[in-house]
């Protein structure tokens, strides 16, 4: 979104533009999660509550190797940045979809995880068996519906980032500065791996 | 038809193509204001068809014209589409979007492509929201509080707000492209004093744009998943808490307010030097208390929950914050005023409208500092006060703002000149039939008529005949300008570049401006607001 040019390069720099631009939607972004994190610590504090005991049905072991595969997606893309800036393109190239290979075995683990949660009837899917019955106390389904909704909208985010990944990589020939769309799909990229970073002790760790 | 055929030897922007897609797929940031434009007319008379019929059924005490289901879907109808549809973008989306290039001395937006998205997003959401008022209609009002809006009301509140949720990615996009632009796009000389306070009030409304709204969409979220899912982060009955949602949507909406209220500060900060013939009175103070009040309104939500059941400490700190925000407010409006001493006043239209929200801006407020009072507010909350309070800085200050901005930048927007007579008759008519309407209502609000009820006691019936009849003198005032305004964009007189005299960027170049908007780029050399007093006004020695 940022490559738009006017005839002849802007006055103040093109590169500047963009990457403001994308910082200032990161900063929206974050706050777009802030208010969920904060509807989960509300009801995470409630007194009386045994809110946080729920964690402990989530797989500590998963979780783990899902924060382990993003982190490394995030180290892959940061390396396709670098050497898109030192003009190796086809490193680059294969960098970005090793990113959004790690960014798609996440989701699988994820689903495996959401899947093996359902199964336990632990989701808060309507239809299957009278409302997920096994959760209980009540809490616990407080528990998993706030897990949904913060692990969905990261997924969802990562959805697009991979989408993203992929189109700079398949079309990289015709962008007009491959390397600058990049590095703003790189920061999305990141802030992704940012929330991950938050969602993590929050859901898995504090126990 | 006729301004492509009259203007191509001076190159406006209007020249190159009439055809639909030459406008549709527009990036120019002068036609998108356009766009913006015509949408937001057409939903603004759709809310007013709303009102109208609201204030018909409050003509008499009884029921009698409508259900008090209909009613109800009508409020909401008023809420969504006056809130969302114009009010939310009214004067960024349209003015902002024409003259923030023009003031910074840029030749489009940092971002003209995601600036005609924002279009085609706001279009999306608000079709999508009109629809579920269509097919049934909500009932829920504007505020969309749980758990009615989870558990009780229509399906049409999950299409509702999925359509809100959308139409704030629009809002955010606007706000990303107006910070980035004003940060990187400014000409060489135009350092951040030396900008028009509109534009720092763009400024201050994208930061509330972008840091506000995203807090709304993850609300609405949460709101849809209970109504599809049965997540139960609201619903009490799950051990969730429905008083979250209030602090979500307060987070949002009261900034919101800001939103709506800054951009109108701004376009009277430029009318009211212009007409005075002076500078602008302490410009940094207003410049500042911009950037206060933005930072502020982020403090203040929980004024409106003060009978909710939240903490009497959090009531308290919310009301002495929401007393503070009285003073940014303030100060601009004692440098408008101060602007104005000893100046050589005009009225021309744009003036009586900056006028007017003066007066009307400043009764709304001091009745804001009413419903800040903590103990106060126990009694004339929900009641027709609080609705004539936000009306008065709502329709009284921004939509009065809304149109003298229109009036002001007009011949820069068309390149024609509109009737001074019939403009001011309706700048006077509306804020007379303003006044009617809404002033009687604080009258029944103090006297306890609760809002959103279809039927009230006999008592009450004078102050609602008053204020219907205001009601229709406001709504002849606000179609007037449809007519005169109409005619000039094909048969009014050609608009020289500065019909005013202004100082300002936007007045350096053609009326109306080329598509690059400058023919040559323009350079800044010193402050805004160099009005000098014709010499009749000027004391003896200085002439």
């Amino acid at each position: 979104m940022s490559v738009e040019t006017q005839g002849e390069p802007l006055p103040t720099g093109l590169k500047a533009s963009g990457e403001l631009g994308v910082f200032v939607f990161l900063v929206s972004e974050g706050l777009l999660f802030g208010a969920l994190i904060l509807g989960y610590t509300v009801m995470r504090l409630s007194p009386g509550a045994d809110f946080a005991g729920a964690s402990k049905e989530l797989s500590l072991l998963l979780g783990t190797l899902n924060t382990c595969v993003l982190l490394t997606s995030s180290l892959a893309a940061a390396l396709a940045t670098m050497w898109a800036d030192g003009k190796r393109d086809g490193y680059a190239r294969i960098a970005i979809l090793v990113t959004a290979a790690l960014g798609l075995v996440f989701l699988s683990i994820k689903s495996y995880e959401w899947f093996d949660e359902a199964q336990k009837g632990l989701l808060p899917f309507r239809d299957v068996s009278d409302r997920y019955p096994k959760a209980s106390p009540q809490e616990h389904r407080e528990f998993f519906d706030a897990y949904l909704v913060l692990t969905g909208t990261h997924g969802l985010h990562l959805i697009s980032g991979i989408g993203l990944m992929l189109g700079i990589t398949v079309f990289w020939k015709r962008l007009v500065h491959p390397a600058h769309t990049l590095k703003m799909a790189a920061l999305y990229w990141h802030f992704i791996d940012v929330i991950w970073v938050f969602l993590f002790p929050l859901l898995y760790l504090v126990r | 038809m006729t301004i492509a055929a009259d203007l191509p030897e001076r190159g406006s922007y209007f020249a190159p193509g009439w055809r639909l897609r030459d406008w549709l797929l527009t990036t120019d940031h002068k036609r998108i204001a356009w766009l913006y434009m015509s949408a937001l007319l057409t939903f603004f008379f759709i809310g007013g068809a709303a009102a109208t019929l609201i204030r018909i059924e409050l003509f008499s005490p009884s029921g009698d014209f409508m259900t008090d289901d209909t009613y109800n879907r009508m409020f909401t109808l008023h809420g969504v589409v006056m809130v969302w549809f114009f009010l939310i973008p009214s004067i960024p989306a349209t003015l902002g979007n024409f003259l923030l290039p023009l003031m910074l001395g840029a030749k489009d937006l940092a971002f003209p492509r995601l600036n005609l998205a924002s279009w085609y997003v706001f279009m999306a959401g608000a079709l999508i929201t009109l629809w579920a008022m269509l097919v049934g209609g909500l009932d829920t009002g504007w505020t969309f509080y749980t758990p009615l809006s989870t558990m009780f009301t229509t399906d049409n509140t999950s299409i509702a707000a999925i359509g809100v949720f959308i139409i704030g990615f629009s809002t955010i996009m606007t706000g990303i492209n107006f910070i980035v632009t004003t940060h990187k796009l400014r000409a060489p000389g135009q350092t951040w004093f030396r900008l028009p306070i509109f534009v720092w009030t763009l400024y201050a409304t994208s930061l509330v744009m972008v840091l506000a709204t995203p807090v709304l969409a993850a609300t609405l979220l949460l709101i849809v998943a209970d109504r599809v899912f049965g997540i139960g982060i609201f619903d009490p009955a799950q051990g969730g808490d429905p008083l979250l949602f209030q602090h979500l949507f307060w987070f949002y909406s009261h900034p919101a307010v800001y939103i709506m209220i800054l951009p109108g500060m701004g376009v009277v900060s430029e009318i009211l030097p212009c007409f005075s013939r002076r500078p602008l009175f302490g410009y940094k103070f207003v410049a500042y208390s911009s950037m206060g009040i933005a930072l502020l309104g982020f403090m203040v939500w929980g004024h409106h929950m003060f009978v909710s059941g939240q903490s009497t400490y959090a009531g308290v700190i919310f009301s002495f914050l929401s007393f503070c925000i009285a003073v940014p407010s303030a100060i601009k409006v004692f440098n408008w005023t101060l602007t104005m001493r000893k100046g050589s006043v005009t009225f021309e239209t744009s003036m009586i409208y900056s006028l007017g929200f003066l007066g009307l801006f400043v009764f709304g407020g001091l009745a804001g500092l009413f419903l800040a009072a903590l103990a106060e507010d126990v009694h004339l909350t929900d009641t027709y006060f609080v609705i004539a309070h936000f009306h008065y800085i709502m329709v009284g200050g921004m939509v009065t703002a809304f149109l003298a901005g229109v009036h002001f930048w007009w011949p820069k927007m068309t390149g024609r000149m509109y009737s001074e007579t019939w403009g001011r008759i309706a700048a006077v008519t509306s804020f007379l039939g303003f006044n009617l309407t809404f002033f009687p209502q604080f009258i029944l609000g103090f006297n306890g008529m609760p809002r959103r009820y279809h039927t009230y006691p006999d008592e009450f019936q004078v102050w609602n005949v008053l204020s219907s009849a205001g009601a229709v003198v406001l709504a002849l005032g606000y179609l007037m300008p449809l007519f005169y305004l109409g005619y000039s964009l094909f048969k009014g007189p050609r608009a020289p570049d500065n019909p005013w005299d202004a100082t300002g960027l936007e007045w350096q170049t053609s009326s109306p401006p080329p598509k690059d908007n400058f023919r040559t780029p323009p350079v800044v050399t010193g402050p805004p607001y160099q009005y000098e007093l014709p010499e009749i006004d000027r004391p003896a020695d200085q002439r």
